[in-house]
């Protein structure tokens, strides 16, 4: 049977989705055109003297290594924004996809159909998947594209680790970013609860870096499974993976009990 | 059977008020209207025959199926009209029913082509860029277009110029006469009584009376005003049966009227009278004379 409410949503995001592409890409050619002239400058000795409570918390002095490319991407790239630029995305469609459509008042002509509300939940979660899927895609090309101009040598197999783990974070916090609309058919809800609990998540990870107590802590963040471990170096264990496939399945599963049950109040 | 019965149907939620112990039964093949002013609980019964609301307590079963349990085999035989409804505007009229009807496997394109022509839905615009009553009047179209059993229809005329309302009542018995049943909710009691074989009426989620539209009529309260052009004696037309809230201003009267109007007719017309104005019939007055009712019962018992 055919994608009905998947093909609905992306059509009619088809203008955003284009524009992030374009944004993403246009970003991605940006940071590595200054690639070259980074490596041959003195940053990395002007890093060298930076304070170490600022290194800690960005990962540590391996989390500075600009001399080689793969270094220089997890730095101004994975580390935080390309991850931030998918979970933005992510979660306005996962605003969208149940709060958003109750809010306009579409959800009551959808749900008037004879299609029960796990499907629906189940298609936007999949349209949510390939809008994520298409500018991770975007990442790993633009990446591609420019690795031989600039000279990045980030290795095909790494590349498409790290862009999969950060689409994975992203798609995580797009699903929470549902499951809070499922729960609360407030956009307003659905777009502060995964907007405080990235933070949240970021802070740990940075500041697990500083405070020796709060290490244990910064398992609990999807962050750090996805980029904690510099995934473009290192590659990223079977275990983070799990961790964070779970993670946006449990959520997805989560939005479906939870929507299934809802009263939708006009 | 009946195509929407409900027993001891009860949805009290938040601030709203929900409805109480509502019994509702609607013959299968009839235009059954539901009428109330607003918030009184029309669209919080509707929404739980969708099974958009889950009901507190009772059943409703709606072409004999139970509104929970086989909601989806319901929508399928359903048309529905929401209240106010919102369409995915970013798209034309024609790409939104071609949508929604694959939504449902298909529909009868001849018959949808006849139904955007008849309400002459303009189907290559954006909705967007459409009037409220262009809207409404494609809103209209998809919940008739795939010819279903059953149709509810909440707040349908809303938003209508009187022409579309017109074709609207027009398609309303075509749909009846073949076997189909309407369901609508208003709160504009002319139209209720123009197109409705039965009524129910619901006020603070209670059903108040289930009677047929005549009976209804007969109780209905208008508003009459008449300008004279000489003296008249206010107290004579007070007098009258059926007349209430009688009030002058200079030359003109001003009264409720229930039931016949021949006595105020006979009356007014041994006088010279410039003009007549009798307005149709306000909802909120007919709720007022339920609302008087309950009170002097209440009051009664004290």
């Amino acid at each position: 049977m055919a994608l009905l409410v998947t093909e609905r949503g992306l059509r009619d995001r088809r203008r955003g989705l284009v524009g992030w592409a374009l944004g993403i890409a246009g970003y991605v050619v940006l940071q590595t055109s200054f690639f070259p002239s980074v490596q041959s400058s003195d940053l990395q000795r002007a890093v060298a003297s930076y304070p170490k409570e600022l290194k800690a918390f960005f990962g540590g002095a391996q989390a500075f290594n600009f001399s080689t490319g793969r270094g220089y991407l997890e730095v101004e790239l994975f580390s935080l924004i390309i991850p931030a630029l998918l979970t933005i995305a992510a979660i306005a469609f996962g605003v969208g996809a149940l709060a958003g459509e109750q809010e306009r008042g579409t959800l009551d002509l959808l749900l008037a159909n004879p299609i029960t509300r796990r499907r629906v939940v189940a298609e936007k979660a999949v349209g949510m998947g390939v809008t994520v899927g298409a500018l991770a895609a975007v990442v790993f090309v633009m990446l591609l594209v420019m690795d031989p101009a600039v000279d990045l040598r980030v290795g095909v197999v790494n590349l498409a680790i790290a862009c999969l783990g950060a689409a994975l974070l992203a798609y995580g916090f797009g699903a929470l970013a549902m499951l809070a609309g499922a729960a609360t058919a407030s956009r307003t809800l659905a777009l502060a609860a995964p907007a405080a609990l990235f933070t949240a998540a970021y802070l740990v990870v940075g500041l697990a870096g500083l405070v020796s107590w709060l290490e244990p802590f910064r398992l609990a963040s999807p962050l750090y499974h996805a980029t904690g471990t510099h995934p473009l170096s290192n590659g990223l264990p079977a275990a983070n993976y799990a961790v964070l496939f779970g993670w946006c399945a449990a959520t997805v599963l989560a939005t479906v009990l939870v929507f299934e049950r809802r009263d939708l109040v006009r | 059977m009946d195509a929407i019965r409900t027993e001891s149907l009860t949805k009290s939620y938040g601030r709203a008020r929900g409805v109480v112990d509502l019994d509702l039964s609607v013959p299968s093949g009839t235009i059954f209207g539901f009428l109330g002013p607003n918030g009184a609980g029309k669209t919080t019964t509707i929404r739980i025959l969708l099974d958009f609301l889950r009901p507190t307590s009772g059943d409703a079963v709606v072409l004999g199926l139970d509104s929970r349990r086989d909601s989806v085999e319901i929508h399928r035989r359903i048309g529905y009209l929401p209240g106010d409804p919102a369409l995915y505007d970013r798209i034309t009229g024609r790409d939104l029913l071609d949508w929604l009807g694959r939504l449902r496997g298909g529909v009868d394109r001849p018959y949808l082509d006849a139904l955007i022509e008849r309400f002459a839905i303009d189907p290559d615009r954006p909705i967007r860029q459409l009037s409220r009553g262009n809207r409404q009047k494609i809103a209209v179209v998809q919940a008739f277009m795939h010819r279903p059993e059953l149709l509810v229809l909440d707040e349908p005329t809303s938003g209508l110029d009187p022409l579309v309302q017109h074709e609207f009542q027009e398609l309303c018995r075509e749909t009846t006469a073949s076997g189909a049943t309407v369901f609508l909710s208003s709160h504009v009691l002319d139209e209720v009584q123009h197109l409705c074989d039965h009524v129910a009426i619901i006020r603070e989620g209670r059903l108040v009376a289930i009677e047929d539209v005549d009976a209804i009529r007969a109780r209905a309260v208008r508003d009459v005003t008449i300008r004279f052009a000489g003296s008249f004696d206010a107290d004579a037309f007070a007098a009258l049966a059926g007349v209430r809230s009688v009030t002058v201003e200079g030359p003109v009267l001003h009264l409720q009227l229930s039931g016949n109007a021949d006595p105020l007719v006979k009356l007014a017309a041994q006088h010279d009278v410039v003009d007549l104005v009798s307005a149709p019939a306000d909802l909120d007055d007919l709720f007022l004379h339920y609302y008087e009712g309950e009170e002097s019962n209440g009051a009664a018992r004290h």
